[in-house]
């Protein structure tokens, strides 16, 4: 059953979803999910994937809220500006706090699950670093990369950097050649190359020193990316080599890849792929294995898939 | 800036629940006769895309003085049911359904108001209901299949944009759709009924029993010829209808620009698409006030 609620952030009175499981259903009230919203979309996500999403958790019996930050769908506030908009991004642990905060008073859950995409899965990183209630952490297509000042010039950047990793990719220049590439940004990122004004964009410091934090915790994660999303070509090539650089990763990360996807998972079989997986990963809460379930995560995740993919043993 | 009452709420509905949002008027504002406007949202995700807009809109007009409801139809928002059940006979009953609740439970004088295919389902309602106050349409779509079918299309081109290759062309996909009977478009279950439902729909036929003050608006980054709108206004006119049609030289803000920053930046700037709609309603309901007083 889905119930309108509000409640406080700031000065703002927020609108969301609750979702509950029925009696039967609930026997994991223990473990709520929260979703955070992804950009500048709503709390039904894009393409109504977050509400997808939550049916199916509700169903499995998790009891999910999903919530407008202020000035995002229907909740009061405004982002008249960008500059606005880089200050809720950035600063957006507040309002995630803020929704686990009333999650718990009304449902009583003890633990939290964050569900992200893009800018939600950013928010969800950065506010679980903060946040010890926030135990397991599903994020999709993150930008690892340092989205700065989230300027178009940083964004023009990034793409860049996407370009380069996929230099000797064929089908790339086929897309090219056949007239179906963004000329605007490939002529625009062209001319920032030779007149050198491109930088490689770093990782993201604050999200690295987020990641870090969360993993040395001992709190789990899922990293998804669909292979047709922009950020997945320099996950592919750096970050994730870095990742698993990091004490922890193995037995706290798992990756998981949706073939064919792209950034918004605007199918409903990617949304089914990478919710089926989410599901089959949070039942199996590893904070509930032990040690053995431990290893067994720990051998997945070396034993990567033709695209990295980390099988999931539902547990 | 002053917080004014906004209420979420589910509306009943054939077993279902419609999620809705109630914008009321700040009191000083609300001098009766109470007023209020029903808007209708677009299709599938022009709806997502172009609600912060709506919600805006809908803030702007209760600042006015103005009761205003915001729904979601079944299948789609936060309402009830899944979008494979969604027709033009579904949404249009979904429509009907938020203006007599919004009748019973906010204020009885009530005008339509919707954004492209919201706008023409308002049209539609309108034509079956003398009731209505007056109707404001914003971009109304004036063919109702080939509405759907750009959904097809646009598919195609996030296939192109993403794989650089085309997956399926538009022909192809009204293959499965036919053969299928539902396909995928940018995760929303297209179905063939629901095509059905769009081609069987005279729209331009259907809305020539439209009696009430209807303001037809173009919104667009320069003014060009609108004989899709035109069609719209003429039909609109056919049983004396008093139709005015303007063009706002604003940005659009339904089409998805696949950038967060580009559709950030597509909800600004629309003082002048909100001015001048406020101030046509105004105008209508004072004149018809005038009209009613004893």
């Amino acid at each position: 059953m889905a119930e309108i609620v509000r409640f406080p952030c700031g000065d703002l009175t927020v609108h969301g979803t609750l979702h509950l499981p029925g009696e039967q259903a609930a026997r994991r009230r223990r473990l709520g999910v929260v979703f955070v919203a992804s950009g500048v979309r709503s709390r039904r996500g894009p393409n109504r994937m977050y509400l997808r999403f939550a049916r199916r958790l509700v169903e499995a019996g998790y009891p999910v809220l999903r919530y407008d930050p202020p000035g995002i769908g229907d909740s009061p506030g405004s982002l008249d500006t960008l500059l606005a908009y880089k200050k809720q991004f950035l600063d957006c642990k507040d309002s995630v706090i803020r929704a686990i905060d009333f999650f718990q008073e009304t449902v009583g859950v003890e633990r939290v699950a964050l569900v992200g995409l893009c800018g939600g899965a950013y928010s969800a990183l950065m506010a679980s670093a903060a946040e010890p209630r926030a135990e397991l952490l599903v994020l999709a297509s993150l930008p690892i990369q340092d989205v700065g000042d989230l300027s178009q010039e940083a964004a023009l950047d990034a793409a860049i950097e996407s370009y380069f990793c996929k230099i000797f990719d064929w089908r790339a220049w086929w897309k090219f050649a056949s007239g179906k590439s963004h000329y605007d940004w490939v002529f625009r990122a062209a001319l920032r190359v030779l007149t050198g004004r491109y930088r490689c964009p770093e990782r993201n410091p604050s999200l690295w020193e987020a990641f870090q934090r969360y993993i040395a915790d001992g709190r789990k994660m899922l990293l998804a990316y669909g292979t047709e999303d922009p950020l997945y070509p320099p996950f592919a090539k750096h970050y994730r080599k870095q990742l698993e650089g990091l004490d922890g990763f193995h037995a706290c990360c798992r990756v998981h890849v949706v073939e064919g996807a792209t950034h918004t998972f605007n199918q409903i079989r990617w949304q089914e792929e990478l919710i089926a997986t989410s599901l089959a990963w949070l039942d199996g809460d590893p904070r509930r294995g032990g040690q053995e379930r431990e290893r067994a995560e720990a051998r997945n995740a070396s034993g990567s898939g033709p695209q990295g993919e980390v099988a999931v043993t539902p547990h | 800036m002053d917080h004014l009452p906004e209420t979420p709420l589910f509306i009943e509905h054939q077993r279902s629940r419609m999620y809705a949002v109630w914008y009321e008027p700040a009191e000083a504002a609300a001098a009766p006769p109470e007023r209020g406007v029903v808007f209708c949202a677009p299709f599938a995700e022009e709806a997502a895309i172009s609600q912060r807009v709506c919600v805006d809109f809908a803030r702007v007009l209760a600042r006015r003085g103005w009761h205003v409801l915001r729904f979601d139809y079944r299948g789609c928002g936060e309402s009830d049911g899944e979008f494979d059940s969604v027709t033009l006979d579904s949404h249009m009953c979904d429509a009907r359904a938020a203006l007599d609740w919004f009748r019973r439970n906010a204020c009885p004088r009530v005008s339509l108001g919707g954004l492209r295919l919201g706008a023409s389902l308002a049209a539609l309602v309108a034509a079956g209901d003398d009731e209505i106050e007056s109707l404001l349409l914003w971009e109304p779509v004036a063919k109702l299949a080939d509405h759907f079918r750009n959904f097809l299309r646009m598919q195609v081109v996030a296939d192109n944009m993403a794989a650089g290759r085309i997956i399926a062309t538009r022909r192809e996909l009204h293959g499965r759709l036919a053969s299928a009977g539902t396909i995928d478009v940018l995760g929303y279950p297209f179905t063939a009924r629901c095509l059905r439902s769009f081609e069987q729909t005279d729209f331009l036929k259907q809305v020539e029993g439209v009696r009430v003050p209807t303001l037809i608006l173009a919104v667009g980054r320069q003014k060009r010829s609108r004989g899709d709108l035109e069609a719209v206004v003429d039909a609109c006119r056919r049983d004396s209808g008093e139709v005015k049609f303007d063009y706002v030289e604003e940005q659009p803000f339904w089409i998805d620009p696949n950038d967060p920053w580009r559709e950030l930046a597509s909800w600004q700037g629309h003082d002048g698409l909100f001015r001048q709609s406020g101030d046509w309603l105004d105008r209508v309901a004072a004149g018809s006030s005038a009209a009613t007083r004893p």
